[in-house]
């Protein structure tokens, strides 16, 4: 049984093929990636994946059960994460407050029992507020974690979504360009947090990236696609050498693969 | 319905669904271009609608010109607000909801204020014409009412023709993706989103100077634009066409209802279907639904 | 003159209930009911036609208004909260005309526009009281737990808050519920204090005014709609001569806020215990502390 598998997955916009037949499988504990230039379709898969666009053909299986149609709070809840490319946290909590939101789910005290702040609110608060305190110390950010995620540098705030998305307890974690709008330095940090996260979490991880040479490094298997459609699948050294990614790639970006 | 009183009903309707419409496109203009429902669009109504009184029995008594310089007000308080109210909004980059905020704060000063210097007054425009009806064999027909649809008709194409035809125009219906992005084809977001605010002003005016003929001037008057928003809702917010075409459709529906059911049950159903309407067809008659993007 | 500053109390204290009613949908969850003055209207006429018209006692009166509140809720968020927030919005603006129509058209069971007299007075200042400080602590309490965290996500960014595992439109029903719930007790609460009620007691103005004092306190803080709300409604009561000035006076500090301070002017400020025991220590020790 492989942790996810995708079969033919298409998606249109008013006509256009965002992305088209994309199949993926995705075995547990391993690191792949979906790459290929801009607008090629990634982010749509990542979206029909993860639940918050519609599958038009095709289907989804997490662990064998179908999430094709699943809605995507309940794909969450089955154990699937997912950062943004453009950094989606929720500025009116506090950075500890926005780890714990993806931990709502898993609270077990009722509405009922919030109106009175009852003893059961309390314990699973104080809980709550450890194993999130934990994450942020797991990314050095428990010291920002009464302020708000604006007043963070952009690499922490990718850090911070990081670890709501771990808060989850994922088995499979989507990350949308992580490295978008981080330096150099940043990059090579932030590929060995995930490579670590991956180590000592036993979790799945698919990194969606335009960059070639960011994934190069940490991914086992690397799927190519380009204009909604995949060309190319196999380990960094096969992708390397495929002549059909090498073309899109200089075709698109003048020579960036490295 | 004895066909003679259906048929007037059903010219009275149109016109009445004229104003309605000019209203929808006047809130669906500023809708389409900032994405936020203006309710300030009352309280420009209701500017106008005092301010076509008092131009019209004090000022000048031909019909088409006091028509004119009510819209020529409708128009700068319409960019009065905008520059006012809405712009340090817009330039901050604030989440939309403070647009609306503001808009519905601007509504509420507009008819308190109205209320709190001319709440007791009552204000009739005076009779523009010595014949206010036209009968056809057995039809009579009022001339306010034709009247109101013939500028409406007029005003409504020649909105339609600057849209499509001109550069400003296409530009205006171009900025309706989303004001935060650069500017488009040149021309500045500003200077969009400010000839927008006067359009739909003078739109307002239009309808503030027809529903201070049809009905009292009252500092509420602005409420009546609810029509014009039931008339956007079921066109489907931000498909101007659609709004004119519910704009019509609610005005005959509504003629025809209360001359049928009387005026105190026609409301409810209006409502209702429009609650039913949303059930069904959530994106209105011509609309698109609007999703977030990841 | 005590029973006049007894009755400016009273009826501040109602309003203050209404305020928080929508501070937990339009503050806490960012949505806008232009109609919420229905639900006031739905409850206080419940509670009217209920001891009037049925002969029932208050206390099944209070719970009818509750139940009617929430029936209320259901008809109109069901179909609306899953769609864009304007429709919601418009939605609700038209619900509360629809229910005012209604109340009209059934003049023979409401009295119509004349409205509805001699409702018991049942409501007096403990129990106004009473009723502000548990609508004010539960909803201070769902703000500090999940349930306000939820709100705030889905005010925030909705798309965000389904990737986290949230079920965005089953808590915007809950929060909507919760709202129309509490707004038709404060109604009945209203048509039991003043036992006289009418269909044009709360128009889309009076809702438009609930959701503007909130932005004057700021969405983020309990504290700041309360003591704007307490604020507005009394110095209402205090100064009729101002009455329709005060508005206007309203108007123009939301605006200057909304431009100059738009976080509302307590900001993200909550009074609690907490807050009250660091006065103190900071006035026992003059260093500044953490």
């Amino acid at each position: 049984m492989d942790l996810l598998r995708v079969e033919a997955i298409s998606k249109n916009f008013g006509g256009v093929a965002a992305i088209s037949n994309f199949s993926m499988v995705q075995p547990y504990n391993t690191i792949s990636a979906i790459i290929g230039p801009n607008g090629a379709g990634k982010t749509t898969t990542f979206n029909m994946i993860s639940g918050v666009q519609t599958v038009d053909t095709g289907k989804i299986f997490l662990e064998d059960v179908e999430i094709t149609k699943l809605p995507s709070h309940k794909i969450q809840r089955f154990g699937v994460s997912r950062t943004f490319q453009n950094i989606r946290l929720i500025e009116g909590l506090s950075v500890i407050d926005n780890v714990k939101l993806s931990y709502t789910s898993r609270l077990t005290y009722t509405m009922f029992e919030e109106f009175i702040h009852s003893p059961r609110v309390r314990k699973n608060e104080t809980v709550l507020e450890d194993i999130a305190m934990e994450y942020l110390e797991f990314f050095d950010l428990s010291k920002y974690a009464k302020s708000k995620p604006k007043s963070l540098s952009y690499g922490l705030q990718r850090r911070l979504e990081l670890a709501r998305a771990l808060m989850n307890e994922p088995k499979l974690l989507l990350l949308d360009e992580p490295a978008a709008g981080l330096n150099p330095a940043e990059t090579r940090e932030l590929m060995g947090t995930i490579q670590k996260i991956q180590e000592q979490k036993n979790l799945s991880i698919i990194i969606v990236e335009h960059h070639m040479d960011l994934v190069m490094k940490i991914c086992s298997i690397i799927h190519v696609i380009d204009f909604g459609k995949k060309i190319a699948e196999g380990t960094p050294q096969e992708i390397i050498k495929n002549k059909a990614v090498l073309q899109a790639y200089l075709g698109d970006m003048g020579g960036e693969i490295c | 319905m004895e066909s003679g009183v259906f048929v007037q009903q059903l010219v009275n309707g149109i016109s009445l669904g004229g104003v309605y419409a000019v209203m929808a496109v006047g809130f669906g203009l500023v809708f389409n271009v900032l994405k936020f429902s203006n309710f300030s669009h009352g309280g420009v109504v209701t500017v106008s609608a005092y301010a076509g009184f008092f131009i019209s029995s004090k000022l000048i008594s031909s019909f088409p010109l006091a028509l004119i310089a009510t819209i020529l007000v409708g128009a700068a308080t319409g960019l009065l607000i905008e520059r006012l109210v809405f712009r340090p909004v817009r330039l901050a980059k604030k989440p939309l909801t403070y647009l609306f905020v503001n808009s519905i704060t601007v509504a509420m000063m507009v008819q308190q204020t109205f209320a709190a210097i001319w709440g007791s007054y009552y204000f009739p425009y005076p009779e523009f014409f010595k014949r206010t009806a036209f009968s056809i064999g057995q039809l009579v027909f009022s001339g306010t009412y034709l009247l109101m649809l013939a500028v409406s008709a007029v005003v409504l194409i020649l909105l339609t023709l600057f849209l499509k035809k001109t550069k400003l125009g296409i530009a205006i219906r171009a900025a309706s993706s989303d004001i935060y992005t650069p500017p488009l084809m040149g021309i500045n977001t500003d200077v969009i989103t400010g000839i927008t605010f006067i359009i739909a002003g003078a739109l307002a005016g239009i309808t503030g100077f027809f529903l201070g003929m049809t009905y009292t001037v009252t500092p509420f008057i602005g409420s009546s634009m609810i029509k014009g928003i039931i008339a956007a809702i079921i066109g489907g917010m931000g498909s101007l066409t659609g709004g004119v075409i519910a704009g019509i459709l609610l005005g005959i529906v509504e003629s025809l209802l209360i001359a049928e059911l009387g005026s105190s049950v026609t409301p409810i159903i209006i409502y209702l279907a429009i609650v039913i309407l949303l059930l069904v067809r959530p994106q209105g008659i011509a609309g698109n639904l609007y999703t977030v993007k990841a | 003159m005590f029973y006049f500053f007894a009755n400016v109390l009273e009826t501040t204290l109602m309003y203050t209930i209404f305020v928080l009613s929508v501070y937990l949908l339009s503050g806490l969850t960012g949505f806008f009911s232009l109609g919420h003055g229905a639900f006031i209207t739905i409850g206080a006429y419940t509670a009217g036609l209920a001891t009037l018209r049925f002969g029932l006692p208050i206390w099944l009166a209070f719970i009818l208004a509750i139940v009617m509140g929430l029936v209320g809720g259901l008809i109109i968020g069901v179909p609306t909260l899953k769609l864009r927030r304007d429709y919601f919005l418009l939605i609700t603006f038209g619900f509360g005309e629809m229910v005012r129509a209604l109340l009209l058209w059934t003049s023979q069971l409401t009295g119509g526009a004349m409205g509805m007299a001699g409702i018991p007075y049942a409501a007096e200042l403990p129990l106004i009281a009473i009723s502000v400080v548990v609508v004010l602590f539960i909803i201070a309490n769902l703000k500090r737990s999940s349930f306000g965290r939820t709100c705030i996500s889905i005010r925030d960014d909705e798309l965000a808050a389904q990737a986290m595992g949230i079920n965005v439109y089953a808590h915007k029903i809950k929060v909507f519920l919760l709202s129309a719930a509490i707004a038709s007790y404060g109604g009945a609460l209203l048509a039991f204090n003043m036992t006289f009620i009418e269909p044009n007691l709360f128009d889309w103005l009076e809702s438009a005014r609930l959701i503007v004092i909130i932005f004057v306190g700021g969405i983020n803080s309990v504290t700041g709609a309360l003591v704007t709300a307490l604020f507005y409604y009394s110095f209402g009561e205090l100064f009729r001569f101002a009455n329709v000035w005060r508005d206007v006076i309203l108007a123009v500090l939301v605006i200057l806020v909304i431009i100059f301070r738009s976080q509302g002017l307590f900001g993200n400020f909550e009074l609690s215990p907490k807050w009250i025991k660091s006065l103190f220590n900071r006035r026992k020790s003059p260093k500044r502390g953490a």
